[in-house]
């Protein structure tokens, strides 16, 4: 829609306002920043509510020099990671299934298409139940979480593959293991990581939100704790904690992502 | 080269349809098989859990939970509908403040939203207040993303058609904007809806006086795995319902425009 | 020598539900080596199934391909294609893309990268060997993906319409750049187009095919003497040849487009079918 400056194709131009868009969003994010640590400081909001940015940010510091974070990010990670792979090793081989045989994927389609909306939150009581207060009822969830993303992924990434790219490999006679490391594999790599990112972000989540429901450690029980017992300096450093970890782990995958885009066709 | 998918479906359709059928009854039985292997104290069977659902409904326990959550659901959701796309909307007519705000809505979109639901049990306190106020929070992003994203896919001849016609605003929206977003919009409020769902159900599980997510974790205290799987299966029924409902609706809206351009793969 | 024996494709034979189509039937040709054929016809008339059917990328139903009289039942490493669309691979640059069928037949580095020089040479795409395709116009892309060919020294070499993507004057530029490498090579080259001119331009024989099922309408020799320079090309006997072939192609073209508007409406006028095919993501 209406681009703001009429004729504006010269470079100049764009530049401005490209300027002007980092200028707004710096002030965006400033005047969100300076919300939370001003409200708070000036007496607007109770220091019970709220507590200033910097005061969340020396406390993590204290935190992670006292030693008190380690553990934390230790069996949290550690979940993350155990569930992620675990959704890698069944996600992967069950895309290459679904894209083998077309039919299964036609049969799963529906239900894979509602897997996202059913709460697999709900699920986690009933795995405690069965399997105990520890990691595992928190890695099951979080291997809920970001499984099927992956396979999804994968097998619409082999799928989108161009059949000429195959027709290239069938001239040159390739071995069925040729044709898979060497043409399907790199054709669907950028789809595929993709899954790979977001079955990432998923296991984080699925991870953080079952200890902040209920857990013994991680950094989501971290923050539900600091709330039980009325800690809100705790509280709100392990909460922006948590968030600055899954920006960071967002941004990184985002550009690693775009890399592999931009290698791929345009 | 046209005639792989004529070879491929008609054949395969039938099979399809008892696949599809075939695949719940796969569940129900290993979920049968589970609880045998695994006793009465882990798991009941789907007989069991259906009876206690039965009863749940005539006793009134189940009704009274249900009650809450669906209330909470339907005021949260119609709050996290009306901002989103009016948001949406507003942001989406200015290619510049949609450029500005992106990375603030993207990035606190991509967080474990879960996280900060203490702030909103502090502002809000432990009632039905914070669980609509988080259950907004948690389903408004998709909401806005989308309908901000669909807004940019709105034709801009279109737009110059209604402006050399001399539509009046409230036409242009009415005839131009929304017909030409609709789609986009759809998707939207069916993640929408999930996302609140989940929200309100975690919101439920860690803190809160009523609600189907308050009973799970109660009955997981009192190890009633029954009535555990008849709450697990009534929430996955709502979603799976209202979620096939939006599909329905997605799929009428595709036919009517004719499959054109998709909006947002997410 | 390229030889097509009664060559024939009919699609949706095992199935019972859909009716068969006779896509090419009765293909005979014989190539002497280093010929330049191409092979013209209207639209849907099966010249990419023959394509397909030659590099044996697809199974023909019936008759065979013989190349210097042995009969082949797998894809040949005597033949080697190009194909319309970019088929250079976005992962690779251009070097690997080029050297891609001899690292996959185990030639050791050197070898290959000097042998991939030399075909990037050739195609005249020298100083972009590090450059990935993303960054390379269609044209440059065709180069390459004529040099991933040549490397492998193919005898025959099959293409499909490989220019057709191009603008005219790339095209052009192209069709002379694709002489200089027969000759040089002096391969033997089966070339697809739907251009008259193009094949007038390029080939030694024109041979052309009718509307679905497609066969050999006629196989016309080229009178025109070579090189094909602006004098030729402007002489009277151009304007015959391609008069000649405008006129065997006309009757076919309507009658193709006469079958596709026949099909589409059929397409169209089954709705309760197409409806069913479309229906289950509601579902």
């Amino acid at each position: 829609m209406a681009v703001e400056s009429g004729h504006g194709i010269g470079s100049v131009d764009l530049g401005d306002r490209a300027n002007r868009i980092r200028i707004y969003q710096t002030l965006v994010v400033v005047g969100l920043l300076g919300l939370i640590e001003f409200l708070p400081r000036f007496g607007l909001v109770e220091p019970t509510t709220l507590i200033p940015l910097t005061e969340m940010l020396s406390e993590i510091v204290s935190l992670t020099l006292s030693g008190e974070l380690t553990p934390h990010i230790i069996q949290t990670f550690t979940a993350i990671f155990a569930a992620f792979a675990l959704g890698i090793l069944t996600g992967i081989p069950t895309g290459v299934l679904l894209w083998r045989y077309e039919s299964l994927k036609d049969v799963l389609d529906p239900y894979l298409l509602t897997y996202y909306a059913i709460p697999v939150f709900a699920f986690y009581p009933l795995l405690i139940a069965i399997f105990g207060l520890n990691i595992m009822p928190i890695i099951t969830i979080a291997w809920l979480f970001s499984v099927v993303i992956i396979i999804t992924n994968t097998a619409s990434g082999l799928k989108e593959i161009p059949d000429i790219y195959p027709e290239v490999g069938k001239n040159l006679n390739l071995t069925s293991a040729q044709m898979f490391r060497h043409i399907y594999l790199p054709a669907a790599t950028p789809y595929v990581f993709t899954g790979f990112k977001l079955g990432f972000i998923y296991a984080l989540i699925g991870t953080v939100a079952s200890e902040f429901i209920l857990a013994e450690n991680g950094l989501g029980w971290l923050i539900s704790f600091s709330y039980d017992s009325f800690d809100v300096q705790t509280m709100y450093a392990s909460m922006l904690f948590v968030i600055l970890v899954s920006l960071a782990v967002n941004i990184a995958l985002i550009m690693i992502e775009r890399r592999l885009y931009r290698r791929a066709r345009t | 080269m046209s005639t792989r998918s004529e070879t491929s479906l008609p054949g395969n359709w039938s099979i399809v349809r008892i696949g599809r059928i075939a695949v719940p009854l796969i569940i129900l039985a290993l979920w049968q098989l589970g609880a045998e292997v695994y006793g009465q104290f882990a798991l009941a069977t789907p007989l069991e859990t259906f009876e206690t659902m039965v009863d749940g409904f005539q006793d009134g326990w189940m009704v009274e939970d249900l009650l809450v959550t669906v209330t909470t659901l339907i005021v949260a959701y119609l709050i996290a509908v009306v901002s989103g796309v009016w948001v949406g909307i507003m942001l989406g007519l200015s290619r510049f403040w949609q450029e500005v705000f992106e990375p603030v809505i993207l990035g606190t979109y991509s967080i474990p939203k879960i996280t900060l639901f203490p702030i909103f049990l502090l502002i809000f306190g432990l009632g039905m207040d914070s669980m609509v106020a988080f259950g907004w929070f948690h389903g408004v992003f998709p909401v806005l993303i989308l309908t901000m994203s669909a807004m940019t896919t709105i034709d801009d001849t279109h737009m110059n058609v209604a402006q050399s016609l001399g539509l009046s605003q409230w036409q242009r929206f009415k005839e131009v904007i929304v017909p030409s977003i609709l789609p986009g919009l759809v998707i939207g409020l069916r993640l929408g809806f999930s996302l609140t769902f989940l929200g309100i159900v975690i919101g439920e599980m860690f803190a809160a006086r009523a609600g189907l997510g308050h009973s799970l974790m109660l009955y997981m205290e009192t190890v009633q795995v029954d009535r555990m799987l008849a709450i697990i299966t009534v929430l996955v029924l709502i979603a799976a319902v209202i979620n096939a409902a939006f599909y329905i609706i997605e799929a009428r809206l595709r036919r009517r425009a004719g499959s054109s351009g998709d909006v947002a793969a997410m | 020598m390229l030889e097509l024996h009664d060559l024939s494709k009919t699609y949706g034979l095992n199935d019972s539900s859909v009716s068969t189509v006779n896509a090419v039937d009765g293909i005979d040709l014989t190539i002497e080596e280093g010929e330049f054929v191409s092979i013209i016809g209207p639209t849907g008339c099966g010249k990419s199934t023959l394509f397909e059917l030659i590099g044996r990328l697809i199974e023909p139903t019936d008759g065979e391909v013989r190349i210097d009289g042995d009969t082949i039942t797998e894809p040949d490493e005597r033949i080697g294609m190009v194909f319309q669309d970019t088929s250079t691979f976005p992962w690779l640059s251009v070097i690997e893309n080029v050297e891609f069928g001899l690292k996959m037949n185990g030639v050791d580095k050197t070898e290959r990268r000097e042998r991939a020089r030399e075909m990037i040479e050739l195609v005249g795409l020298k100083g972009f060997e590090d450059a990935s395709p993303t960054e390379l116009s269609g044209g440059m892309n065709q180069r390459v993906a004529i040099a991933r060919t040549l490397v492998m020294n193919p005898d025959i070499i099959l293409m499909d319409e490989p220019f057709g993507a191009l603008d005219e004057q790339t095209r052009l530029i192209l069709g002379e750049e694709l002489l200089r490498i027969w000759r040089e090579t002096g391969a033997t080259i089966l070339f697809v187009t739907h251009s008259i001119n193009e094949a007038v331009h390029l080939s030694d024989r024109i041979a052309v095919m009718s509307a679905r099922p497609g066969r050999f309408k006629e196989v016309v020799e080229n009178p025109l003497p070579r090189p094909r320079t602006d004098e030729v090309l402007g002489k009277d006997e151009y304007n015959e040849i391609v008069n000649r072939l405008w006129d065997e192609l006309r009757s076919e073209s309507k009658k193709g487009l006469q079958q596709k508007m026949e099909e589409e409406a059929q397409e169209h006028g089954a709705p309760e079918g197409v409806q069913e095919h479309g229906a289950p993501e509601g579902a």
